[in-house]
């Protein structure tokens, strides 16, 4: 750890209003970027990130320098995303009862992305891989999304994703090749139904 | 099959070769992805948030030198020195004010008393 984030650390803990400006804008785009990929929402994206920060400086003094801080940064923006999701989960199941009460066996169609477009042109060729993707990652279940996008969208290494979410290399490897084979997988079904 | 023998012999395990193909496939997808940034306001807001969760007190109070320039604080110092040195100076008691030398009495001429 530097001295400089030493020193922002100190500062937070004295509850320093310009040392949490420092620290949020220093880190605010890795952090929304994590939580718009485990969520695919900007709205919920945005409001996960800002709880994120609000928690790191409530609770900066648990923060025991053992490890790195963007580290402990990233597991707190972890933990808040799988509540999320949870949460999330729970509100779509409740909604859909709801809604399937409401509409006494009506169809209902909840497929999210809606139509794909019909004649994709090299501009909008990037837009709809970046959509695919992102709903090819929303699809995963939560556990294998979290390692995808630490380590393939974050670049985050391998023992970093361990000290994140406190499991073990292999655990994380073998969660890895898992999500990349399924995302494999059900990009290929996408491309393959275009053509 | 552990890595070490797939990478020592990857023709012996063409499924694993085109799984890691695959696999470098979505990984390079995955990095192309856009970074996704916050809002300008960012902040501003989650600043604005905690102030009204914690009604202004989750912030330490801020010291004076906090919310003023040390420039500012400086030029008032300044000023306010020339201004006592002035009225030290100007004043008839002040330590600074110039000294006149009392003229002595003259012979002959009238002294005066206080009725």
């Amino acid at each position: 750890m530097t001295e400089l984030e030493r020193s922002l650390l100190r500062r937070l803990r004295d509850r320093d209003e310009r040392a949490f400006r420092e620290l949020v804008n220093g880190h605010r785009d890795r952090v929304y970027n994590i939580t718009y990929r485990m969520l695919g929402n900007t709205a919920e994206a945005e409001d996960v990130a800002q709880e994120v920060f609000i928690t790191v400086f409530k609770t900066i003094e648990t923060f025991r320098e053992e490890s790195k801080f963007s580290t402990w940064l990233y597991r707190v923006t972890v933990n808040h995303c799988k509540n999320r999701i949870k949460y999330l989960a729970r509100r779509h199941e409740r909604d859909r009862d709801e809604l399937d009460e409401s509409s006494n066996g009506h169809n209902t169609n909840h497929a999210i992305g809606g139509t794909r477009p019909t004649a994709p042109d090299r501009a909008l060729e990037g837009a709809q891989m970046e959509k695919l993707l992102q709903e090819a990652i929303g699809n995963l279940d939560e556990e294998h999304r979290v390692v995808v996008v630490l380590r393939d969208v974050e670049d985050l290494s391998i023992e970093e994703i361990c000290e994140i979410t406190g499991l073990p290399d292999g655990t994380v490897k073998s969660r890895l090749h898992r999500a990349r084979l399924a995302l494999r997988k059900k990009l290929s079904r996408h491309v393959g139904d275009e053509a | 099959m552990s890595d070490e023998e797939v990478d020592e012999k990857p023709e012996a395990f063409p499924s694993a070769e085109r799984e890691d193909k695959a696999e470098e496939e979505v990984r390079k997808a995955l990095s192309g992805l856009q970074k996704a940034r916050t809002r300008e306001t960012f902040v501003q807001d989650v600043t604005a948030t905690i102030h009204k969760r914690s009604a202004g007190r989750f912030f330490a109070r801020r010291t004076f030198g906090d919310r003023v320039p040390f420039g500012a604080l400086a030029i008032a110092a300044v000023l306010g020195l020339v201004v006592i040195a002035y009225l030290m100076w100007a004043s008839q008691t002040g330590s600074l004010a110039p000294r006149h030398e009392a003229t002595p009495a003259q012979h002959g001429s009238a002294l005066q008393l206080a009725p």
